[in-house]
């Protein structure tokens, strides 16, 4: 992977070259040439040999102590080392967000809390991705998902989508730790079949219980969760999955015309979150294997995770903002697989439009109908 | 106090039954069959007796017939087999073999209450041996089920046959022991079916409107938390390494089937199939 080399010029003319979303390669502003992003990494590869090398010995470390542990491990420590020159630190005094852009990228306010007084920082402290999934979506493909997230939404006020301008959108490579490991779950469940048989005079329900033991081992790739504080998590979980078949080894060549959030929620600290959705998967996998019973209760058992390695990747996130009646409103959409989401305002008024309008056509046909059954 | 005059008849009635002559003494002596072995033989002896007393003097045999298992028998079904026993063993008394058989099979504890000839069709009606199986606390008259679930055997015998006695009575004054004929109900005015709808209707219509409006809320709502990673399961997929089904034990609720002898108004009377038998039957 080259590390060293990151300011990718134009071979035609010198020019700097920014990743093209929609080609899915790099693009001159100058000149119009397109290169694949394989070609201009290679330009550059013979730059990254010793940085690689010593990369390489510390994978290898890294990868021996996991065998051995059972704490989660990340599955490389590479830092930005030379990279780092060519990329810009802002920090947000409104919210702290902290965020990386290539030198050729102007940045002009927070894509958190619209703030358009972002400083310009030193990029320090920090590991550098192991992957990327480029931006496949362009803004225009988010403004077609805003509006039609809006189709549909019949307690959504009028003035919210007339008045409601976009002021900004913004694609962010998201910081997310992605958790490889597996779940050995060993559970015990109530479980029951009832049979009702009728004779003239009597219902008798005779139910059967059982004892069911279910064990088994859950692996699992890849657990997104994301490292950035500012960015809220129920939002990022929303818009998963992200198609991880398009992951790329990291480069400096994706960012170009992005920002990057730096993350600021440690491996460690995000590690909770991706353990309680192992062992709530591996429960609901044992529990699923309890077929033929009308009920099952979960009666007791344990859930042991075995921790393995932790990736550091960059996944593409559209964020749009607004503003509406004092509140702040955040649309988010995967800028690989186009999925929006975002939470929306309800027009009181309307709720109690179609409340009324409801009960009143259901009133009068319950009512019909119990007339119809009174003799 | 319904149920002390109620036995005190019953044992007016049991003496005045030993005290007549019988006009069918010679075409039986028995009455009572344990192949359960679950009576003693004074049990048997006495119950014999007075189910002997009251059958001769009503001209309708009261029977008792205990199995282990009628699947020894080949029979699933306990209504079926009732007949079957009442053919076979040629029970019954008078011109039309008149009989009420109480058959019980102590494997699954089935009963069946089987009636045969017009005597016994008449004394005991569809809801007469409801009423005489599981009791009526209208009637104050106590059924034999509740003394069988107390394995107390010779007092739900007793019982029975002391019913049996009281039944047979009263059809031969008459007065049988069946739902009371009900008048139909007239038609409600059409102002008081829209005053009965209204309120449960409006209730109804809250209701709808509360749940559609509920859904239409949650569509506003597009960013949750996700609780699990079934999306990330690897490839290689699950690995089960138990899978152990284990029966623990079983549970058995009876509910008694309450029938609305009010909108029965009219349907009283006997069932009776094509074989000439009644049959009242279930589980004690």
């Amino acid at each position: 992977m080259p590390d060293q080399i990151t300011n990718y010029k134009c071979p035609a003319c010198g020019g700097p070259l920014n990743f093209s979303n929609t080609t899915q390669d790099l693009a001159c502003d100058y000149c119009g040439s397109h290169f694949p992003v394989a070609q201009i990494e290679a330009l550059y590869a013979q730059h990254d040999e010793t940085a690689a090398a010593a990369s390489e010995a510390q994978a290898a470390a890294s990868a021996q102590q996991q065998a051995e542990g059972s704490e989660w491990e990340l599955a490389s420590q590479n830092n930005w080392a030379g990279d780092a020159q060519n990329l810009v630190a802002y920090n947000c005094p409104s919210c702290g967000a902290e965020l990386i852009c290539d030198q050729t990228t102007a940045a002009s306010s927070c894509p958190y809390c619209g703030n358009p007084t972002i400083i310009p920082g030193q990029l320090h402290g920090m590991l550098k991705p192991d992957y990327v999934i480029p931006f496949k979506l362009d803004k225009n493909a988010a403004m077609n998902a805003l509006r039609n997230h809006y189709k549909g939404k019949k307690l959504l006020p009028n003035s919210f989508s007339k008045e409601n301008h976009i002021e900004e959108i913004k694609g962010v490579y998201v910081p997310f730790w992605l958790f490889d490991g597996e779940a050995y779950a060993d559970l015990v469940f109530d479980a029951t079949r009832t049979h009702v048989t009728e004779t003239r005079n009597e219902r008798i329900t005779t139910t059967e219980h059982f004892k069911l033991h279910r064990a088994g081992n859950v692996p699992f790739e890849k657990i997104p969760v994301d490292g950035s504080s500012k960015m809220p998590d129920d939002h990022m979980d929303a818009i998963e999955p992200f198609d991880y078949s398009e992951l790329k080894p990291f480069s400096n060549a994706y960012l170009p015309g992005f920002y990057a959030d730096k993350y600021d929620v440690g491996m460690e600290e995000s590690s909770a979150r991706a353990d309680e959705r192992a062992a709530q998967t591996a429960k609901d996998a044992m529990r699923e294997r309890c077929f033929g019973y009308e009920t099952v209760t979960e009666a007791g058992g344990q859930v042991f995770l075995r921790r393995g390695k932790v990736h550091y990747a960059l996944l593409p996130v559209w964020m749009l903002n607004t503003r509406w009646n004092g509140q702040n409103f955040l649309f988010t959409m995967n800028g690989q697989t186009g999925k929006l989401i975002g939470d929306l305002p309800v027009d009181k008024g309307k709720y109690w439009k179609y409340f009324g309008i409801t009960a009143v056509i259901a009133a009068a046909a319950a009512s019909a109908i119990i007339m119809m059954l009174l003799h | 106090m319904k149920r002390k005059v109620f036995c005190a008849l019953c044992a007016l009635a049991l003496l005045a039954c030993l005290l007549w002559v019988p006009a069918f003494a010679e075409e039986t002596e028995n009455f009572v069959y344990d192949n359960a072995g679950i009576l003693s033989e004074d049990e048997m002896l006495q119950l014999n007796e007075a189910a002997k007393a009251v059958s001769l003097r009503y001209g309708c045999g009261v029977y008792i017939t205990l199995f282990d298992d009628m699947a020894d028998y080949g029979y699933r079904y306990i209504e079926p087999f009732a007949e079957e026993v009442y053919a076979q063993w040629s029970l019954g008394i008078g011109e039309e073999n008149n009989a009420i058989i109480l058959v019980m099979s102590m494997a699954d504890r089935d009963y069946d209450l089987c009636a045969h000839g017009d005597v016994a069709h008449t004394a005991f009606t569809d809801y007469g041996k409801e009423v005489l199986a599981g009791g009526s606390r209208d009637l104050g008259m106590p059924g034999f089920l509740d003394d069988f679930r107390r394995d107390d055997w010779y007092e739900g015998f007793y019982n029975y046959i002391s019913q049996c006695g009281y039944m047979l009575d009263c059809a031969e004054q008459g007065t049988p022991i069946d739902i009371p004929d009900y008048p139909v109900p007239e038609p409600r005015a059409l102002t008081e079916r829209i005053g009965m709808a209204a309120v449960p209707g409006v209730v109804i219509g809250i209701i709808i409107a509360f749940i559609y409006c509920a859904a239409l809320k949650s569509k506003m709502k597009t960013a949750r938390i996700a609780r699990d990673a079934a999306t990330y399961i690897a490839s290689r997929g699950i690995w089960m390494q138990a899978e152990d089904d284990m029966f623990t034990h079983t549970t058995v609720t009876r509910q008694r089937i309450e029938r609305d002898s009010g909108s029965r108004g009219g349907h009283g009377g006997t069932s009776v199939n094509s074989g000439g038998f009644s049959h009242s039957s279930g589980k004690f």
